[in-house]
């Protein structure tokens, strides 16, 4: 369980309006993407050994499931903003 | 010294931009009277004829985050770049840019760190709708010179109530002795009760009007022992998720001083919201006096506190007589 990085995946798509259009048409390869290229990254040149989603966070995210997010502790704001841009 | 020449607290609601600025036919039905009670409000400030600004308001996850979040931070730029690309996509938000004064911020810094303070510092920081609402509604010409304070509201464990008041109380000191002939105004935005991506979001009132009641007579009041007594991090998430913005208004409340009572006091039962915004004067002269009677003239502010008891509050506590009615603004004492 990794609430932070759930807050994180939210954080990062929704101040960048590429990874908000990809995230909208293809929730799950968006996810890897992201992981891929933001997510394991605290800066250009150091990487997270740790850091990972669940499996139920990775398919509430994966289905745009905003109220199972909520109510499994995701930032109010960070849910609010990135789900009404969807 | 510095003349502080006048404290305002209000809330902001990131969608008064649009809703006042959008084509006629897409303007919603409470706009007028909201835009006629914003630009009364405005007259407030402008009657206080500011040339520095201390802003007060809270990053919402625009820049800070949660790898490294501070509970308080000072901007100390020559300039401040303002609205995020998130913002502008949500809240139709302009973007803006505003001068900074690299002195008198690093001169307050210093002087909270004495203070026992202990903030952090951006030497770039990207100004978010917390301080941009306000520039919006009261001084939209975004002419003046700002020192921004960031406080944390979002990411607990929050600082307590009594210091963000204390916080309030020692930025009041720390203006006041600032060498300047120059004339300081601090304004700062919160919330009332408030609940954001939660099931209380999408009321007809806000989450918690009797809140507000309350909030409204103690904040207008100076009321600090109520506001210490009553309210708390976990009666704050009572009244609504996102209610800890109170605090900031507490934070302006002890800028102007307990027992101070405010000298304009206005409110607006807003769709999911109730709307406030405070304008006290500190040495108040006649000019302010008459401005803040012709505002309220307008927009049927008080020109005093509003206390828990104005029949305005009767529909929220005797909800058989008739909640649900949209609320006007009481004539105040």
């Amino acid at each position: 369980m990794s609430k932070y990085y759930v807050n994180k995946f939210l954080y990062t798509i929704d101040r960048d309006p590429d990874w908000v259009g990809r995230y909208k048409e293809d929730p799950r390869g968006t996810i890897e993407a992201w992981e891929q290229q933001v997510g394991r990254w605290l800066n250009p040149a150091q990487e997270t050994t740790w850091l990972s989603f669940t499996e139920e966070e990775r398919e509430a995210l994966a289905t745009h499931n905003y109220v199972w997010l909520f109510e499994h502790g995701a930032h109010f704001f960070l849910n609010l903003t990135l789900f009404i841009a969807l | 010294m510095a003349d502080l020449t006048a404290v305002l607290a209000s809330t902001h609601h990131p969608f008064y931009y649009k809703a006042t600025t959008s084509p006629e036919q897409e303007r919603p039905p409470f706009a007028d009277q909201w835009q006629r009670k914003v630009e009364a409000y405005r007259e407030t400030l402008t009657a206080a004829e500011p040339e520095i600004l201390v802003m007060v308001g809270a990053d919402h996850f625009h820049q800070l985050w949660l790898d490294n979040y501070p509970q308080f931070l000072i901007g100390q730029a020559e300039r401040y770049d303002a609205t995020f690309y998130n913002e502008e996509r949500e809240f139709g938000i302009p973007k803006y840019t505003l001068d900074g004064d690299v002195d008198f911020s690093r001169y307050m810094h210093s002087e909270l760190m004495a203070a026992d303070f202990d903030f952090a510092v951006s030497h770039e920081l990207k100004i978010d709708h917390s301080i941009i609402c306000p520039i919006i509604t009261v001084r939209p010409e975004a002419d003046l010179p700002v020192a921004p304070i960031y406080t944390n509201i979002f990411v607990p464990p929050l600082p307590s109530p009594k210091r963000f008041y204390d916080l309030g109380r020692a930025i009041r000191r720390i203006i006041d002795a600032y060498p300047t002939d120059r004339k300081v105004a601090a304004i700062g935005t919160g919330h009332l009760s408030l609940e954001l991506g939660g099931p209380r979001q999408f009321g007809e009132h806000g989450p918690d009007p009797l809140f507000d009641a309350d909030a409204i007579e103690w904040l207008s009041t100076g009321n600090a022992e109520a506001i210490l007594a009553n309210v708390t991090h976990e009666s704050m998430s009572g009244a609504g998720n996102a209610t800890h913005g109170f605090m900031d208004l507490l934070l302006m409340m002890g800028i102007a001083g307990e027992g101070v009572h405010a000298d304009y006091v206005d409110q607006l039962d807003l769709f999911h919201t109730r709307e406030m915004y405070i304008t006290w004067y500190p040495h108040k002269n006649q000019k302010q006096t008459d401005a803040a009677a012709s505002a309220a003239e307008v927009s049927r502010a008080s020109l005093g506190p509003i206390y828990a008891n104005d029949p305005v509050w009767d529909p929220f506590r005797h909800p058989e007589t008739g909640a649900g009615a949209p609320s006007e603004s009481p004539v105040g004492a």
